[in-house]
């Protein structure tokens, strides 16, 4: 602009120069999402770190969920050859019982293909499998509450020769202690993780504010009040945390949802239910959204508290 | 112009002084002192030389006057308020009074002229409307107005000056302090600005300015305060200017007149 002073015909010009003079105080300052380029590089590779952790205690916690939950429904009755009762006699027997049984949503024999297609990884090739004496099995879905596994193996053992009702407890307890144990070491890992991110953050937040030391001098020195100055740079750096976060876990569901197409391909009956999809949860969203609440106030009183530390040391 | 500089004044009982040193002594630190026992007084109006060789406490003293410092020893009154005796929430207030021109410039980076010179007002939470027009007839007037969307990198160490004077005096403050705020520019421009200084001098400002140009001293023929090793001797008079040589009191057609 090369008017000094404002003519109307200026006034045009003079909107787009207010805004051009009202330039934050400090670089950047919301106006730019690249803001402080090293930080906010840090604040994001933190976030998605974070981001990451949160999804994988998640994802965990949902899959030791999956594999108890799956397991203390379902039963395998095991009708084993036997010289007392024919094999379809054990089986019209065992469904009989079954199907009068409290409880019992489901009971499905597994078809000798089935069974054979089950053995085959162990055994080898299926035709050989067909000559070898095998238990029937029967599938038992259980439903949530009702049903009195003992009773039911008393009854079935009573009336079948050769019957065997295997209630998975034994893997069950394991496996709910592998995943009880697996649940705290990712949540371990998701708290080391945020720590380190808040420290990071607040390193950063504080390095960055070194090279800003001029200009809180100078503004000091020409008579702004602290909480002025605190209040510069806590806007400042909140902004970039916003953006920096915002990326970061940006980044991460682009990764969670990506997953969630890689497990999508993946239909084989038998592994499904062990591969959680978290890529679709809602709750995921909502907390990695917690994320950038917690940088936002971990850089914004960071460097507030910086400011007003070095304002009070001088006159 | 038997007055112009406040000469009157100088002499005349301060009863609203403006500044008062009583007895002050400076050091940094537990090193020896940088100011010993310095006592002096400005009233409102008045125009004072700071000279005295290299490392004679000359920006130490300006500190004081600016706030930066506290004295280890001694008083300091400034508009009225004994700065001991000040809490540290009222001293920004004190600093709005005061405008300082500082020997190394000190403008933001990123902040254009404009920006620069308009921190005071804005700090003191007057909005751009208000401040504008003054701003830019204030950089206009240092012969900045092509380069005020400029940031202090895109301009040449006697352009950074002007800008750095401009931020200063654009509060019209009552104490203008200024650290060799002519070392970097042309004599014409430094007259210039001696101008500036002298315009907002006449209006009431109080005026303390760190010189080594003997040039200056004795074209204005203000008083000086005289610092040798610390101490001070005040020079009281110099001998009177031949004001018209450098066309100081001609100042009835610049363009500044009307906001200065």
């Amino acid at each position: 602009m090369s008017t000094p002073s404002p003519t109307p015909e200026t006034e045009q010009t003079d909107t787009h120069a207010g805004r051009a003079m009202t330039a934050p105080i400090l670089p950047g300052t919301g106006h730019s999402p690249m803001a402080g380029e090293g930080l906010t590089r840090v604040i994001a590779i933190m976030c998605f770190l974070a981001s990451v952790a949160l999804g994988a205690w998640m994802a965990v916690g949902q899959a030791a969920n999956n594999w108890t939950l799956n397991l203390a429904q379902s039963l395998t009755l095991q009708l084993k050859p036997n010289a007392e009762m024919a094999a379809d006699e054990q089986m019209a027997t065992a469904l009989e019982i079954l199907k009068k049984a409290p409880g019992v949503v489901e009971a499905t024999p597994v078809s000798d293909t089935r069974a054979a297609s089950l053995l085959e990884p162990w055994l080898g090739d299926s035709t050989i499998i067909a000559t070898l004496p095998l238990p029937k099995l029967v599938e038992i879905k259980l439903a949530s509450s009702g049903s009195d596994v003992s009773a039911l193996a008393s009854q079935l053992t009573a009336a079948i020769p050769g019957a065997v009702l295997d209630d998975h407890s034994r893997w069950n307890n394991r496996l709910a202690r592998f995943a009880g144990a697996l649940r705290w070491l990712a949540f371990a890992v998701l708290a080391l993780i945020v720590t380190a991110s808040a420290m990071i953050v607040v390193f950063a937040t504080r390095a960055d504010m070194a090279s800003n030391h001029e200009i809180i001098e100078v503004l000091h020195l020409i008579g702004a009040e602290d909480r002025f100055i605190a209040g510069q740079f806590q806007k400042h750096f909140q902004w970039i945390a916003l953006w920096a976060s915002l990326m970061g876990i940006g980044a991460a569901a682009i990764v969670f949802l990506a997953m969630g197409q890689i497990s999508a391909f993946n239909v084989d009956p038998d592994t499904q239910g062990l591969l959680p999809t978290l890529a679709y949860r809602p709750e995921l969203y909502s907390a990695l959204f917690l994320i950038p609440v917690l940088t936002v106030v971990t850089a914004a009183l960071t460097a507030r508290q910086t400011v007003l530390r070095v304002l009070k040391e001088v006159m | 112009m038997s007055d112009g500089f406040g000469q009157g004044k100088f002499r005349s009982p301060p009863i609203n002084a403006i500044v008062k040193f009583e007895s002050v002594h400076m050091a940094y630190g537990k090193g020896a002192d940088v100011l010993r026992d310095i006592s002096f007084e400005l009233s409102p109006g008045d125009f004072r030389f700071l000279t005295g060789p290299s490392g004679a406490g000359k920006t130490t003293l300006l500190k004081l006057l600016y706030l930066a410092q506290r004295p280890t020893q001694g008083q300091i009154k400034l508009f009225g308020n004994t700065l001991s005796q000040t809490p540290r929430q009222e001293l920004p207030h004190l600093r709005r009074r005061i405008g300082v021109v500082f020997q190394e410039f000190r403008l933001i980076d990123h902040l254009t002229s404009f920006e620069n010179v308009a921190l005071p007002l804005r700090i003191a939470g007057k909005s751009l409307e208000e401040y504008r027009p003054d701003v830019v007839e204030l950089l206009t007037w240092v012969g900045l107005g092509e380069r005020i969307h400029e940031k202090p990198s895109a301009l040449s160490g006697g352009e950074q000056q002007r800008v750095a004077i401009a931020r200063a005096v654009v509060a019209k403050p009552d104490l203008l302090l200024a650290d060799e705020p002519t070392g970097n520019v042309d004599p014409e421009m430094s007259i210039r600005l001696l101008r500036l200084f002298l315009e907002l001098n006449k209006m009431g400002t109080t005026i303390v300015f760190a010189t080594h140009d003997r040039y200056l001293v004795e074209a204005v023929g203000a008083p000086e305060l005289h610092l040798t090793a610390g101490e001070l001797d005040q020079k009281n008079m110099p001998p009177m200017p031949p004001a018209s040589a450098l066309g100081l009191q001609d100042t009835s057609d610049h363009p500044g007149e009307s906001t200065l």
